[in-house]
């Protein structure tokens, strides 16, 4: 197994575009990631492609025009976790020496889907889905078991939607880059409870996409390649199997997995990226990365640790919550997003000093099983 | 007089004021889940037996949805309730019930929506 890196990243700014196509938005990102890695189309040997809502062979279509072609190309999906697939497919392919180098992209266009303004609609034969389930229903009892055993409050909650504003103001390329209160965040419209309206993601299109290579082919490049140290990717288990809701066991055995990849511990981590679809998950992955020890969610938030400037920033991006969910393209724009604090070019929002982090995406929703599939990424300088 | 279908046929058998949801038990193992399974989800032996479930149990999680969904008008209230065979079952909560982690609750028949002239039957929860 050969050392993996990553040497470049582009995305597009997200927001609602339905006047754009999805080979527009994806070579837009596919053009911005070669353009910063200093790759040649041509040079290009391979590609994944992740999208949901989307026709048929979606990467060939994106790489149609940016003039790469007959290359091995692979469309996956896994729910919001697609792009966090499309990274690992080709993180196996190099690493194995399948390739050389390659390019992951991730796309969505939210607005001209059957599901633009409305919700993820679960399977035909979903019963839970029959009787009124719903995302944001799910992340609402999710909430509820997180007031129930770790003591969260509505403003803690609120407080999280307000960090991810924060952030995403310092984000160019972000769909909500206004900052809020937690008062105005409590006093927005209610969807869920405990979950207002400014703790949900927004409905997004764009497109994200970064450039892989063994660690031979990114010295031509750069001096300064980033080191892929872990990469998972693992489906949930069973709801029977847990006991408890306020906790993600996939997550919990990914991060195990990368950790011992990487040969590293959360501790060692300076910036982390993960799905924040609604504000109070994102409490439950700093206990399952162990960002904090469990049971400490709240106190970890309450320090300031997961803000910028804090211990270890979560989401400096402004994340799905603020930045935008493009849902395929945010595994691979998280990862990204990693990058550019590893490489110190995050600009305004940028975490001083950052040598290692963590990329993490969740997808999918199904009777029976805890979720879809989670994917882990650790990366280091 | 209005016409009833069961909103999905096979799931639960009405028993006066209750409902029993019909799961699956493996021969094996003894696992038990909802909706019944064709075969052991936990270790895969291939038979498994009908189980009428517990209608009773303790109210594990909930929300109150205030988005508009089909067939359920908002506000109401959704969660899950633990039942004693060690699984979980989610369900709208009747109007009225207390919204508490804990509340013992029980199943019970209800009328989910109407299609037309037909009142369209499932679950829900309720309170002891």
């Amino acid at each position: 197994m050969r050392e993996v890196a990553i040497i470049g990243f582009g995305q597009t700014v997200f927001g609602k575009f339905p006047e754009r196509s999805i080979s527009d938005l994806g070579a837009e990102a596919v053009r911005a990631a070669l353009k910063d890695a200093g790759v040649p189309p041509k040079e290009i040997q391979a590609a994944y492609a992740s999208r949901l809502f989307v026709d048929l062979i979606t990467g060939q279509t994106i790489l149609r025009d940016v003039g790469i072609t007959d290359i091995e190309v692979t469309n996956v999906e896994n729910a919001c976790a697609g792009g966090g697939t499309a990274v690992r497919g080709l993180w196996k392919d190099i690493a194995a020496g399948y390739c050389d180098i390659g390019i992951a992209v991730g796309v969505e266009s939210m607005t001209t889907s059957p599901i633009a303004g409305k919700l993820i609609p679960p399977a035909k034969d979903d019963v839970d889905g029959m009787l009124g389930m719903t995302q944001p229903a799910v992340f609402a009892m999710h909430a509820r078991r997180l007031m129930e055993t770790r003591g969260a409050t509505r403003e803690d909650f609120a407080q999280v939607a307000v960090k991810s504003h924060h952030a995403a103001s310092l984000n160019p390329y972000a769909q909500h880059g206004k900052e809020v209160t937690v008062e105005q965040v409590l006093g927005s419209r209610m969807v869920c409870d405990p979950i207002t309206v400014f703790q949900c993601c927004p409905n997004t299109d764009g497109a994200a996409a970064v450039i892989m290579c063994s660690m031979d082919v990114a010295r031509r490049y750069t001096t300064q390649p980033v080191r892929v140290r872990a990469s998972v990717l693992l489906s949930a288990d069973y709801n029977f199997k847990k006991t408890e809701m306020a906790t993600f066991e996939v997550q919990r055995k990914a991060a195990a997995k990368a950790y011992e990849m990487a040969g590293l511990g959360p501790q060692d981590l300076n910036v982390v990226e993960v799905h924040d679809a609604f504000a109070p998950e994102e409490l439950m992955h700093y206990e399952d990365l162990g960002l904090c020890k469990p049971g400490e969610m709240i106190s970890l938030l309450r320090s300031g640790a997961t803000s910028l400037g804090g211990r270890v920033p979560v989401n400096p991006s402004g994340g799905l919550q603020s930045l935008g969910h493009p849902l395929s393209a945010s595994g691979v724009r998280n990862v990204g997003e990693i990058v550019q604090h590893l490489r110190g070019r995050a600009g305004k929002r940028q975490v001083a000093g950052a040598k290692v982090g963590l990329a993490q995406m969740l997808g999918g929703n199904a009777i029976g099983l805890e979720t879809g599939a989670c994917s882990i990424h650790i990366m280091s300088v | 007089m209005s016409q009833t279908q069961n909103f999905q046929d096979g799931l639960f058998e009405i028993e006066g004021d209750s409902i029993r949801l019909i799961g699956s038990k493996c021969k094996s193992c003894g696992r038990v889940v909802y909706p019944a399974a064709k075969s052991c989800l936990d270790c895969c032996h291939e038979e498994v037996e009908p189980l009428k479930l517990s209608s009773t149990g303790k109210l594990y999680t909930y929300t109150t949805v205030h988005m508009p969904i089909p067939h359920f008008p908002p506000p109401f209230n959704l969660g899950s309730l633990e039942l004693p065979e060690g699984l979980s079952v989610f369900a709208s909560i009747a109007e009225g019930t207390e919204l508490k982690v804990g509340l013992p609750v029980r199943l019970v028949p209800a009328v989910l929506w109407r299609e037309g002239e037909t009142d369209v039957v499932g679950y829900r929860i309720a309170a002891t």
